[in-house]
């Protein structure tokens, strides 16, 4: 087995009802065992990536995504539903099932692909419960806790199954600095813990720089930079440092492209 | 370039001229035959795999649970009434001709052959089956799909499929339950209201009800409205707008097409079976 | 939800289920009009079977013993041939006789047999002689023509 997790070479793509490109062409190269950020402005593509790389959405000719060993874009169904299950991921909102209390979400993925008897999977899901410190809630329902507690609970059931590959979409997002902690701290121990690889998405420069390897850092559809943590602080790319130092100033713009301004106000000079 | 010097931010200005005014005549038709499409499409994934879910019959009891018994009240409040109602105006009707002993045939041929399945659709869509629609289309939303997606379950097979054999089911079910409310409710008014003799009563009614005939045929008709409004409610959810009014829009979509449809199906295998 | 609650309230949805169909078959539905096992068939052909129809009564002495099934033409001496199910409880004697009359001058016609003397019953498939029916527009011609004739 190599020490590549994923690999991912000149990626393009755009959704089929849209058409607008969202990625071109980009290039990732994650090590196993590391923990990766994918970082960038909202709408730079990062979270169509984490799901080609799930699978989510089928991969344009001419792009090549490796997960673990497999390229995505030659697998059936089958096929990306033996991956997947390699595969734990956290969504930007926890996509907890409201329906089922928390033991069962996390039990879910145990029930669905083990013949594991029902009191060993009742165990199994309180150990993972326990791991992010919310073994008590196990009989409450996910709308009964907190942003964090959920986002605890998901992490939870995205290592149920052990995972080679974890992948996180947004875990900082919207939390308080000491759920914000206490999740950073959780990644980093998981990653050692289960010897999986880690994929961030995050804006958060400062709790990201302290727990990844490595950097990637997105611009509409591109990669524009990457490097480890140090490296990224130290980038003279005026882009680079305008992402990191978060300055309103600089060559990102904050307009989203369109047509001429004057021209919309319907100004009589405009061209 | 100043064309249109309206307050309207571009975008939806309409054009005139001929070929655009085809294409907006055009449009609609073009629509319904996508969705028609996708539907079918739909029904097929979903049968596809009812056979790998009846594999775990307990996600459909679940199932059968919320969309069955949580139903039950209101079918049997609404049978009642029913019954009630038609004995009433059937006897004032049957009175003028001094036809009144076969008040309870009348009431039973009319419910087993059409008013009981159509009532207890009805009843079926406005209770289940908009909260089928909203349950999947929140489940949809807040991406619980997608993330059962990347756990390798999917989703048609785990929460779907077992929703429309429960609804397929259920229908018939509830619509065997109105009949019998409905028939006690007729019993009550015609015979313990008004005081017509028991035995006229079920007599008359038993000699001319058919078992196999209007009550089999009226069962017939339930069995495809549970399979259709089920089918209708998944699809809508499964197809929402990933927003509140997204989902809103959904169920009322819902409400409105397998209603109209379960009232041309109705005419249809009524014109079919009595030819 | 735990699963006591939901195997209760399923169960509770089939029992209410089955009761109510137990309730519709043995009280308010005919469940007799089965067909098939219970009864025997006939053929019985006739010169002419006036407004006689499929689904029609067979009775005897006033008591419905039986249902016509089906109507035909015999393609050899171009009869009428009524098919008729008749109840497995009664049994006729092979000379009994088959009319149709009507309940009334324009009313419904159906098939009345009268039992005859015989030793031997009438046995599935066999076949027997009718009278016909009594075509109003033919006695109301035979009258007119007879007073003619007067």
């Amino acid at each position: 087995m190599s020490d590549t997790a994923v690999e991912i070479k000149n990626l393009r793509f755009s959704y089929p009802s849209r058409n607008v490109q969202i990625l071109h062409g980009i290039d990732i190269h994650v090590p196993r065992g590391a923990i990766v950020a994918l970082m960038g402005g909202s709408g730079s593509g990062k979270t169509t990536t984490v799901r080609l790389i799930t699978g989510q959405y089928p991969i344009p000719a001419g792009s090549s995504v490796v997960v673990d060993g497999e390229p995505i874009e030659r697998l059936d169904l089958a096929g990306l539903y033996r991956l997947r299950l390699r595969l734990g991921m956290l969504f930007q909102n926890p996509a907890l099932f409201t329906d089922l209390p928390v033991g069962e979400n996390v039990a879910f993925p145990l029930r669905e692909h083990s013949q594991l008897p029902d009191a060993t999977i009742r165990d199994l899901a309180l150990m993972k419960l326990h791991a992010v410190g919310l073994r008590a809630a196990a009989a409450r329902y996910p709308s009964e806790l907190s942003g964090g507690q959920q986002r605890r609970v998901a992490l939870a059931r995205a290592i149920a199954f052990d995972p080679k590959i974890l992948l996180y979409d947004e875990p900082f997002a919207g939390l308080d600095p000491v759920s914000l902690t206490i999740i950073a701290k959780l990644i980093k121990e998981l990653n050692e813990h289960l010897g999986s690889t880690s994929i961030i998405i995050t804006h958060d420069v400062e709790q990201t720089f302290e727990i990844v390897d490595l950097v990637y850092l997105m611009w509409q559809g591109k990669v524009i930079a990457s490097g480890t943590p140090a490296e990224m602080r130290a980038s003279a790319d005026p882009i680079v440092s305008q992402f990191i130092h978060g300055s309103a100033d600089g060559p990102l713009p904050f307009h989203l492209p369109g047509s001429d301004y004057r021209r919309d106000l319907r100004l009589a000079d405009a061209p | 370039m100043n064309e249109g010097r309206d307050s309207s931010l571009g975008r939806s200005r309409r054009r005139k001229g001929v070929i655009p005014a085809i294409r907006r005549l055009g449009w609609p038709l073009v629509e319904k035959t996508y969705f028609l499409g996708t539907f079918a499409r739909f029904c097929w994934m979903i049968a596809a795999r009812v056979p790998g879910c009846l594999k775990r019959p307990r996600l459909v009891w679940v199932q059968v649970y919320h969309l069955g018994t949580l139903s039950l009240p209101i079918i049997i409040v609404a049978g009642l009434f029913i019954g009630l109602v038609i004995g009433l105006q059937f006897h004032t009707i049957l009175d003028r001709y001094g036809q009144t002993q076969v008040v309870g045939a009348a009431v039973a041929i009319a419910l087993f052959r059409e008013l009981g399945p159509v009532f207890a659709g009805l009843l079926f869509i406005g209770c289940s089956c908009t909260a089928v629609t909203a349950s999947i289309g929140l489940k949809r939303s807040s991406e619980q799909f997608a993330a059962m997606e990347v756990m390798a379950v999917d989703p048609l097979e785990r929460e779907i499929a077992p929703r429309f054999v429960a609804g397929a089911l259920c229908l018939p079910l509830l619509t065997v339950i109105l009949l019998a409310v409905a028939i006690t409710g007729t019993y009550a008014i015609v015979v313990l209201q008004i005081g017509m003799d028991e035995g006229f009563f079920w007599g008359n009614m038993q000699r001319f009800t058919k078992f196999f005939g209007d009550f089999t045929e009226g069962l017939l008709k339930s069995v495809v409205f549970g399979v259709m409004s089920s089918a209708i409610a998944l699809y809508h959810g499964y197809s929402a707008r990933p927003t509140a009014e997204g989902v809103a829009r959904a169920t009322t979509n819902t409400v409105v097409y397998a209603s109209l449809t379960l009232l041309g199906l109705d005419f249809v295998i009524t014109s079919l079976l009595a030819s | 939800m735990d699963r006591q609650q939901i195997d209760l309230g399923a169960g509770l949805l089939l029992l209410i289920a089955i009761v109510s169909l137990a309730f519709i078959a043995l009280r308010a539905a005919n469940f007799d009009a089965l067909g098939g096992a219970s009864t025997y068939s006939l053929a019985v052909s006739f010169e002419n079977i006036g407004n006689l129809k499929a689904q029609s009564p067979v009775k005897s002495s006033g008591i419905i013993v039986g249902r016509i099934a089906a109507l035909s033409l015999d393609q050899e001496n171009f009869e009428a041939i009524a098919h008729v199910d008749i109840d497995q409880r009664y049994s006729f004697p092979d000379d009994s006789t088959f009319a149709i009359v009507s309940t009334n001058l324009l009313g419904e016609q159906y098939i009345n047999i009268v039992a005859g003397g015989s030793e031997t019953a009438l046995a599935d498939g066999d076949r027997a002689l009718g009278n016909s029916a009594l075509i109003l527009e033919d006695l109301i011609g035979k009258f007119i023509f007879d007073k003619a004739a007067e």
